[in-house]
C-alpha cells in the first residue's frame, strides 16, 4: 500500500515538475525580463571595456601585458553639435582610427556637445552613419556591436532626450545595441530619466567628473566613490543593463587665484603638455602634501614659486598661481570603484573605464594595469624591465634604453644600474632622467618619486658589438 | 597711399618668404653611411618604361590605332548594337541587358557579336561594382569565357584588363597582378604602360603590405617573372615605420623559402642571376648580410649581372655592415663607374665611398668621393616615385635609392672645413689635381670646380693662422675680390702689430686697429662663406640639447650616428679648435683682454675694455659654445668697467 501510494506521489511530483519547467522555459523564450532574455538588451556576461576618446589625438598601441583583446572598446569617432540651433548637426563625421587595440566587440562612440538634446531629424543621418561605418569594419574583422551617444543632457531636458531616443532605437536595425552614457545628476527623484533608460540598450553611469572642477576646501578629485548601498537599487530598478563608467586617469592642476576676488573665485586650471616626471624633476616645486581622496586617488600638492612664469601661462592676467596638484589613479581608487561596480548586482553587466591612454601617458593607467587592479593584484608589477630598440647603426651598435619600473608612481625616488654585457663605447643621456655613464659596462639613473611615466627614455648606448643589458636596484 | 600700398606689400612679400624660409628645411646628407637603412636595397616599382615601346602614350579608348572600348562608340544608327551601346552609356544596366538580350537574338556579325558580349559581362561588372559579390562573380566568369574565345586581339586585351579588376573588386589581388604584369609584356595588349603601371601600384602601393601580399607568396610562383615581381615588392625597403621593420624579418625568412622552394623555375642564365639577386635581396631585408654574399658568389664575376648597379650596392652592402669595409670599396667603385648607373646610383655609391674611406683612413679619396657626391646630387634631384628604368629587365623594373635624404653633400664642407689638415688637402690637389679641375660645383651664383674650393679652403685657413698675405693671394687668384681686398687690408694691420721697434703705446694701438678690425668684419676674415649655407651647426656633435629637437631630448642628428669612441672624441676635439679658429670675435676678444691688461685703466684700456665685452655679447652661445666661461667672461669685464667708471654696453 505504501509503495503504491509513493509511486502515486512520486508521479505527481514529476508531473509539477514537469509543468513548472515547462512553463520556465515558456517564460524564458516569450516574457521579458524573467531570466533577462528579451532579445538584442540582455548581455547576461559581465564584460569590462575602457573608452578610446580621440580628442586626445594620439596612438593607441596594445600596451605590455594586454596580449589578450579586451572585451569591449567604445571608440569615440565623432563629436558634433548643433550649430544650427534646429536640433539638426549639419554634418556627421565617422573617424574610425587605423590601427585600434583587439577588443571582442566595440561601440562607435557619438559626443554630442549640443546645448538640448538633438532633434528626431538626425536620426536617419546617424543610423546612416553608424551602418556605412560597421559594414566597413566588418570587412577588417571588427566587431562593431552598437552605438553609443555621450551627451550631458541638461537634466530639465530628459523627457525631450528620451523621445530623441526612442526615435533612435526605432530606426536603429534591432540587432545594434543602442548605448549611452549618464550622468548621476539625472538619477535623483523626479526626474525624467526612466524614459531615457527604457529607451536604450545599455545605460553607462559615469563615476567621474561630477564636480565643477573649480576649488573647494575638501580634497580635489576626478573619480566620485561608488557606493553600491547609495546606487545599486537605484540603477536595478529601470531594469535595464548597464555598466558603472570608472575613471582610471588622472591630471595635474594648476590652483589660479585671483586676490581681488573672493576665495572662492579660486579655480583649477588644468594642463596636458606636462608630465609627472618632468612635474617632479623641477627642483622649483616643493611637495606640500601626499594624500589620499574619498574615492581612494592619490593626491599630491606642490607648492610653486610665484614667480615662475611657466606655470602663470594657465591661468589669466589677473591670477596667480602658488599651488599645483596632481591626482592619480591608484589600486585603491580603481579596484574599490570595481568591486562596488560588482556588488551593484542585478542588472549590472560591467564597467567601462575611461580611458585607454595615449602612447606612453604618464597620467592615464594601461590596460594591462587595469586588468592588474580588476584581478585584485597590485598595481605593481613583478619587476622593473630595462627594454632596448635598436638605433640603427652600421658601424657600432647603438641601443636606445627605456626603462619600465616596476611600481609607476613610487613614493621615493628610485636609484638603480643598468648594466651592459660588454664595455661601452659612450653613452648619451636622453629624456628627463639623470642617467649618466658610471663605469666601463654600468649606467646610473636616478628618478623622482611619482615618476608616472609608463616607459622612459634613458639614452642612448653606443658599444662596438651587440650587448645585452640588465637591471641592477639599490632601491626598487 | 600708393607708397605706402607698395612698403605694405614689400614687407607682407618678405614676411611671408623669411617664413617660409624657416619652416621648408633644406634636403642634405651627412654620414649617411653610418645608417643601417642607407644601405638597404634599392626600392623597386614597375615603371613606365620597357615593354612594347609602340604603346607610347595612348590613354584608354583615344589611340587612332585602338578601336574604342566596347560599349563606348557613338553612332547616329538605330541598330540593335547602338541600342546596346546607348544603354550601356547611359549606365542603365537592365536596359542594357534587354538590349544585349534583343541584339544576340538578331543578325549580327562577328564582331558585333564579340562587343556585344564583351558589353555583356562589362554591364554585370559596373552593375555589380557597389558590393554585388554576386555579379561581380557572374562578370567574372563571363570575362573568362570571352577571354577564352575572342578573335579580335584588342577586344581580349580589353577584356582582361577588366578581368583583372573584377578580381580586384573580389579581393583576389593575385590574379589581378598577374594579368597587369603579362599584358605589360604582351604585343597585343591595347593599355598603355602608364595605366598598367598604376593599376599595379593600385594594388601594391609600396611594399604590398596593405594587403599582406608576404602571406601570399606562392600565388605567385607560376612563372619567373611573376615570382620576381612580387620578391621585389615584398622586400622593398622600410625606413622609419617600426611595425613594417619589425615584420622585415619574418616577411624575409618566407620569401627565402618560398623562392629555395622552386628551384626549378630559375635553371639558368639570366633566370638563376635573377633568382640570385632576389635572394641576397631578401637576406638583406632580413638583416643577415653573410647569407647574402653567399648567394652574390651565385652570380657570375663577367656576367651581365655582376655589372648592375643594384648587384653592386647589395655586394657593398653586404661587406659594409660586416665592417669589411676594405672589401666593400670594389663593388662601390665599379657602381660608380658602371654606365647602367644614374646619377641617383653614382651618388649612392659616391656616398658609399665617404664612409669607406673614412673606416680606412684615407682621408684624400674620401675627399674625392665626396666631391663626386655633391657632384651627383647636384645633376639630378632625387623624386621618391617612379624611378628609371634600367635596360635588360624583363619588366624594366626602376631602381631607385631610397634614401629621403639624398640632397646636399655635408660631408663635403665638413671634410674642407673641420676633418682634413692643411697637409691633406695639399696633397689633395697634388693627387687629384686633373680630376678635380674636372668637377664643377654651382656654388652660391658661381661655379667653381673642386680644386678651386680646395684652394679657397685652405686660403680661409691661411686667414685663420694669420697668414693673410698668403690668402690674399690665392683669393686673389680664384678672384674672390671681396675677400683678397679683406685680406690685404687686415694683412697690413697684422703686420703693423708685429713691426719691430714699435714702442709699447703703439703697439698696444696698433692691436687695437687689428683687433677692431676682426670685430667688425665677423664671418669675413675666418669664416668660409663657401661651404656651409648656414647649416655648419648641423653637423657638429652635443645637439641633443638643442631645444629644437625637445620633446622626448633624444640623442639626434651627428649624435645618433654611431660613432666610435674614437671618432667621436676626435670629433670633437676638431669641433672646438674649428669654433675657435673661426670666430673673429673671439680672437678681437682676446686680444682687446690683452690690451686691457697692459693698458691699465687708460682710455684705451677702457676701449678695449668695452669692445672685448661687446665681442662677448654678439659670440652665438649656439654655435660656439663656451657658454659659462664667456658668461664669467663678462662678468669681469663688467666689473672691472663699473669699477672704472664706466658702463659695459654692446654698442660702440
Amino acid at each position: 500500500m505504501t509503495g503504491f501510494r509513493s509511486k502515486k506521489i512520486s508521479k505527481f511530483l514529476a508531473y509539477i515538475c514537469g509543468v513548472v519547467a515547462l512553463c520556465l522555459t515558456f517564460a524564458s523564450v516569450f516574457m521579458p525580463g524573467v531570466s533577462g532574455s528579451d532579445g538584442p538588451s540582455d548581455r547576461p556576461e559581465w564584460k569590462t571595456g575602457l573608452w578610446i576618446w580621440q580628442s586626445y589625438s594620439g596612438q593607441y598601441q596594445n600596451h605590455e601585458g594586454s596580449a589578450s583583446a579586451v572585451d569591449l572598446l567604445y571608440v569615440q569617432v565623432d563629436e558634433f553639435s548643433d550649430s544650427s540651433g534646429n536640433g539638426c548637426p549639419n554634418n556627421i563625421i565617422v573617424s574610425w582610427p587605423d590601427k585600434l587595440p583587439a577588443a571582442s566587440a566595440y561601440f562607435a562612440v557619438w559626443r554630442f556637445s549640443g546645448m538640448q538634446p538633438p532633434g528626431p531629424e538626425i536620426t536617419p543621418v546617424l543610423t546612416k552613419a553608424y551602418l556605412d561605418l560597421k559594414a566597413r569594419v566588418t570587412k577588417s574583422g571588427q566587431n562593431l556591436v552598437g552605438l553609443q551617444l555621450d551627451f550631458d543632457c541638461p537634466t530639465s531636458q530628459l523627457e525631450e532626450y528620451g523621445r530623441f531616443l526612442s526615435t533612435l532605437r526605432k530606426v536603429l536595425p534591432e540587432q545594434e545595441l543602442l548605448s549611452i552614457t549618464a550622468l548621476l545628476d539625472w538619477f535623483r527623484p523626479e526626474t525624467r530619466i526612466a524614459d531615457v533608460v527604457h529607451a536604450v540598450d545599455e545605460f553607462v553611469p559615469q563615476f567621474y567628473d561630477v564636480g565643477s572642477g573649480d576649488w573647494q576646501e575638501d580634497l580635489p578629485g576626478i573619480a566620485k566613490t561608488v557606493d553600491p548601498a547609495r546606487w545599486a537599487g537605484v540603477f536595478n530598478a529601470f531594469e535595464r543593463p548597464y555598466r558603472i563608467g570608472i575613471s582610471s586617469f588622472g591630471r595635474i592642476a594648476v590652483d589660479c587665484r585671483d586676490d581681488n576676488a573672493p576665495l572662492s573665485a579660486r579655480r583649477r586650471s588644468f594642463f596636458r603638455d606636462m608630465n609627472p616626471l618632468e612635474l617632479m624633476n623641477n627642483m622649483e616645486l616643493v611637495l606640500a602634501a601626499e594624500q589620499t581622496n574619498a574615492a581612494g586617488e592619490t593626491v599630491l600638492q606642490f607648492r610653486v614659486n610665484p614667480r615662475l612664469k611657466e606655470y602663470r601661462r594657465y591661468c589669466r592676467c589677473s591670477e596667480k598661481t602658488e599651488s599645483l596638484e596632481m591626482i592619480l589613479p591608484s589600486k585603491q581608487s580603481v579596484y574599490q570603484a570595481y568591486v562596488a561596480a560588482q556588488a551593484m548586482g542585478g542588472w549590472c553587466r560591467g564597467a567601462v573605464f575611461f580611458r585607454w591612454p595615449l602612447n606612453n601617458e604618464a597620467l592615464a593607467l594601461t590596460p594591462a594595469e587595469i586588468q592588474r587592479l580588476t584581478a585584485g593584484k597590485e598595481l605593481i608589477a613583478d619587476e622593473s624591465m630595462v627594454e632596448v630598440e635598436d638605433g640603427y647603426c652600421a658601424a657600432t651598435t647603438c641601443s636606445d634604453l627605456f626603462l619600465r619600473l616596476k611600481d609607476r608612481f613610487p613614493r621615493k625616488p628610485v636609484t638603480l644600474s643598468i648594466v651592459s654585457s660588454i664595455a661601452l663605447e659612450y653613452f648619451l643621456p636622453g629624456g628627463q632622467t639623470q642617467a649618466q655613464l658610471n663605469g666601463p659596462r654600468s649606467i646610473e639613473v636616478s628618478l623622482p618619486a611619482y615618476a608616472g611615466l609608463p616607459r622612459i627614455y634613458l639614452g642612448r648606448a653606443v658599444t662596438r658589438e651587440p650587448a645585452t643589458f640588465l637591471i641592477q636596484g639599490k632601491d626598487l | 597711399m600708393k607708397r605706402g600700398l607698395i612698403i605694405s606689400t614689400i614687407v607682407l612679400a618678405l614676411i611671408a618668404g623669411v617664413s617660409a624660409a624657416l619652416s621648408c628645411g633644406i634636403d642634405y646628407t651627412f654620414r649617411a653611411y653610418l645608417d643601417k637603412r642607407f644601405w638597404q636595397p634599392f626600392a623597386m616599382y614597375v615603371t613606365t618604361k620597357g615593354g612594347n615601346e609602340d604603346r607610347g602614350q595612348h590613354s584608354q579608348g583615344k589611340d587612332e590605332r585602338q578601336p574604342p572600348y566596347a560599349g563606348m562608340e557613338s553612332k547616329e544608327d538605330r541598330t540593335a548594337l547602338q541600342k546596346v551601346r546607348l544603354a550601356y552609356q547611359s549606365q542603365d544596366y537592365d536596359q542594357a541587358r534587354i538590349a544585349i538580350k534583343a541584339a544576340l537574338a538578331g543578325t549580327l556579325t562577328a564582331e558585333e557579336t564579340e562587343e556585344v558580349l564583351l558589353v555583356d559581362a562589362k554591364s554585370d561588372m559596373r552593375d555589380g561594382e557597389a558590393d554585388n559579390g554576386l555579379l561581380l562573380r557572374q562578370a567574372k566568369e563571363k570575362f573568362l569565357d570571352f577571354v577564352r574565345h575572342a578573335t579580335i586581339a584588342s577586344r581580349r586585351s580589353e577584356a582582361r584588363g577588366w578581368l583583372a579588376r573584377v578580381h580586384y573588386l573580389l579581393g583576389e589581388y593575385a590574379p589581378a597582378a598577374k594579368i597587369y604584369l603579362d599584358e605589360m609584356s604582351s604585343a597585343e595588349s591595347r593599355f598603355s604602360q602608364e595605366s598598367l603601371v598604376n593599376s599595379l601600384r593600385m594594388l601594391f602601393p609600396y611594399n604590398g603590405s596593405s594587403v599582406r601580399l608576404a602571406d601570399h607568396l606562392e600565388e605567385y610562383f607560376d612563372t619567373p617573372g611573376h615570382a620576381l615581381f612580387v620578391v621585389n615588392i615584398v622586400t622593398n625597403p622600410i625606413y622609419y615605420e617600426k611595425t613594417e621593420r619589425a615584420a622585415m624579418s619574418g616577411i624575409a625568412q618566407r620569401t627565402i623559402a618560398a623562392l629555395k622552394k622552386h628551384p626549378d623555375m630559375f635553371t639558368a642564365g639570366p633566370e638563376a642571376e635573377a633568382l640570385a639577386l632576389a635572394l641576397m635581396r631578401a637576406a638583406l631585408y632580413m638583416g643577415d648580410p653573410q647569407s647574402a654574399l653567399a648567394y652574390a658568389k651565385l652570380v657570375p664575376k663577367k656576367s651581365a649581372t655582376s655589372a648592375r648597379p643594384d648587384f653592386n650596392w647589395m655586394s657593398a652592402s653586404c661587406y659594409f655592415l660586416q665592417r669589411r669595409y676594405q672589401e666593400a670599396e670594389a663593388p662601390l667603385l665599379t657602381m660608380l663607374h658602371s654606365g647602367q648607373a644614374n646619377n641617383r646610383d653614382r651618388n649612392a655609391a659616391a656616398q658609399g665611398l665617404v664612409g669607406v674611406y673614412q673606416k680606412l683612413g684615407r682621408r684624400l679619396d674620401q675627399l674625392h668621393a665626396a666631391f663626386l657626391c655633391e657632384l651627383e646630387a647636384q645633376k639630378g634631384s632625387f623624386e621618391m616615385l617612379p624611378g628609371e628604368a634600367h635596360s635588360g629587365d624583363q619588366f624594366d623594373y626602376g631602381f631607385q635609392y631610397y634614401w629621403p635624404v639624398g640632397g646636399w653633400c655635408l660631408d663635403l664642407p665638413y671634410l674642407l672645413d673641420i676633418q682634413l689638415t692643411d697637409e691633406e688637402l695639399l696633397g689633395y690637389l697634388k693627387r687629384y689635381a686633373k680630376p678635380a679641375q674636372a668637377i664643377l660645383l654651382q656654388n652660391g651664383k658661381r661655379r667653381r670646380t673642386a680644386y678651386e674650393m680646395v684652394e679657397y679652403a685652405l686660403a680661409v685657413r691661411y686667414a685663420r693662422e694669420e697668414r693673410y698675405q698668403e690668402a690674399a693671394d690665392i683669393f686673389t687668384r680664384l678672384q674672390s675680390w671681396p675677400r683678397a681686398k679683406r685680406m690685404q687690408e687686415i694683412a697690413l694691420l697684422h703686420a703693423t702689430t708685429v713691426e719691430p721697434g714699435l714702442s709699447p703705446q703703439d703697439s698696444l694701438h696698433a692691436q687695437y686697429a687689428y683687433a677692431d678690425f676682426l670685430e667688425s668684419h665677423a664671418t669675413r676674415i675666418f669664416f668660409n662663406d663657401m661651404l656651409w649655407n648656414g647649416y655648419q651647426t648641423s653637423t657638429f656633435l652635443g645637439q641633443s640639447a638643442n631645444p629644437f629637437y625637445g620633446g622626448l631630448k633624444v640623442p639626434v642628428g651627428s649624435d645618433a650616428q654611431g660613432l666610435t669612441r674614437v671618432e667621436r672624441e676626435s670629433f670633437l676635439d676638431q669641433e672646438r679648435k674649428i669654433k675657435d679658429a673661426q670666430e673673429e670675435r673671439w680672437l678681437a676678444y682676446q686680444i682687446f683682454v690683452g690690451i686691457v691688461d697692459q693698458a691699465g685703466a687708460t682710455e684705451l684700456g677702457r676701449n678695449a675694455a668695452k669692445k672685448a665685452f661687446r665681442c662677448l655679447v654678439l659670440i652665438s652661445p649656439e654655435r660656439f659654445g663656451r657658454v659659462d666661461e664667456i658668461a664669467k667672461a663678462k662678468t669681469r669685464l663688467a666689473n672691472w668697467l663699473h669699477a672704472h667708471g664706466q658702463a659695459a654696453s654692446s654698442s660702440n
